[in-house]
């Protein structure tokens, strides 16, 4: 057995020694002052790194289950487009629903049904799923996102992203696999945006460029949250 | 039928990874530099994960494929936060109970965990990979991308630096070593 300490403690550490060197190597320990503090320090080493071992929380499990289900989508929302890219598409946004509107003005029931789930939604998600997807901005007009659901409506992909403050202020960030038609009861405001309130919650659809709805109690927290979607930069 | 392609996929794709969580986990909470960034750090190894295994790609085994994802993100949000220095929180965060053997001396988690975090990357990666994580030094070497007999040894010298820094080195009382060692987990 060449005496080499750190391959030799390696090698012993690692288990890769067969019984009979490893009966030597042992008898050589109890003499050799240099293989004997290169084992115990690896093994004080090995010990306490092994203690930083930790379980992984639930919550992150419950992540990992979501990722299948959350890829898809997301990327709708794209963060970061300058101000030129996002009024030339504004403007043909604004074209597009015009168009739709008028097509499909007398069709009341549906929009008004996914636009009304929403903002139930907003004073309570929970017949909406858990999801792992990451919101377009951590934070918006001073609240922080605290949590991302996931529903279907009319077959179609639903995702919110809710932000808030200690205080209560809070909003609903919606955004689905299609787009949300304009109901009966909607306000025009300007590019093709509109509002309209449900049962006291205000519902404000913007385009990002896909029309994305900001939902809240407080009409100004609304529309400032929409502002600050549609206009910030990269 | 596509529908159903694509549960059968979702399925074999959690089945095979979703044992790996706490190793990835454990990987991210030692790479980030606070606990909300290495829980996103994991949700993106597995998003970046199940993009692969989408499009085809099958690992031998899932620990060392989702290490080797986890370690590439995890060194590229390093070099972002030095640029954007923030105060680490080296181990802050919830904490969840688990085995806590360390032979000599009872030693404060947080104290480890600092003394790991300021070893050199090498050998704090090959500690990390083997001895938090539980990998094998042959997994170990085929994460980081060296020979096993270089696995080894910067495992063996990363530990050696670790026990060092935390002073827990000395000499005690002669022995034969314990029948059978093995890192392997």
């Amino acid at each position: 057995m060449r005496h080499e300490p750190e391959r030799l403690a390696t090698r012993f550490l690692d288990g890769r020694m067969r019984r009979p060197e490893r009966w030597r190597y042992e008898r050589h320990l109890v003499e050799c002052a240099d293989c004997w503090t290169q084992v115990q320090q690896a093994r004080a080493g090995r010990s306490a790194a092994e203690s930083l071992r930790i379980v992984a929380p639930a919550r992150i499990r419950e992540r990992v289950r979501a990722i299948p289900d959350l890829d898809a989508g997301t990327d709708h929302l794209v963060p970061g487009r300058d101000r030129r890219t996002l009024v030339l598409t504004a403007v043909a946004v604004l074209v597009a629903l015009v168009l739709s509107i008028v097509v499909t003005r007398d069709d009341g029931d549906r929009p008004t049904d996914a636009v009304a789930e929403v903002a139930a939604a907003y004073r309570d998600t929970t017949g909406w799923a858990v999801s792992t997807a990451a919101p377009p901005v951590r934070a918006l007009v001073g609240l922080r996102w605290t949590e991302t659901r996931v529903t279907a409506i009319d077959d179609d992909r639903v995702i919110g992203f809710r932000y808030a403050a200690g205080d209560g202020a809070a909003v609903l960030v919606v955004q689905r696999d299609g787009s949300f038609t304009t109901p009966s009861t909607a306000h025009p405001v300007r590019g093709g945006e509109w509002v309209t309130e449900v049962d006291g919650v205000t519902v404000f659809c913007t385009h990002l460029p896909d029309s994305v709805l900001v939902v809240g109690s407080e009409p100004h927290l609304v529309a400032k949250a929409a502002r600050n979607l549609t206009h910030r930069e990269s | 039928m596509v529908r159903w392609r694509r549960v059968d996929t979702e399925d074999a794709f959690l089945e095979a990874t979703q044992p790996a969580v706490d190793l990835v986990f454990n990987l991210a909470r030692r790479l980030a530099a606070t606990a909300p960034d290495a829980e996103d750090l994991v949700q993106e190894t597995y998003l970046r994960a199940w993009r692969a295994w989408r499009s085809g790609t099958r690992p031998r085994r899932a620990e060392p494929w989702l290490a080797t994802i986890c370690l590439n993100v995890g060194r590229d949000r390093a070099r972002w936060a030095a640029r954007h220095p923030e105060c680490p929180d080296i181990d802050g965060g919830d904490h969840f109970e688990g085995p806590s053997d360390v032979a000599e001396t009872a030693i404060d988690r947080v104290e480890v965990a600092a003394a790991l975090a300021g070893l050199p990357e090498t050998g704090r990666v090959a500690v990390i990979l083997s001895d938090v994580c539980g990998l094998t030094a042959r997994e170990v070497a085929e994460v980081t991308g060296c020979p096993l007999g270089t696995a080894l040894a910067r495992i063996h010298r990363g530990r050696r630096a670790l026990a060092e820094r935390l002073g827990v080195a000395d000499g005690s009382p002669r022995e034969p070593g314990r029948r059978g060692e093995s890192n392997a987990s």
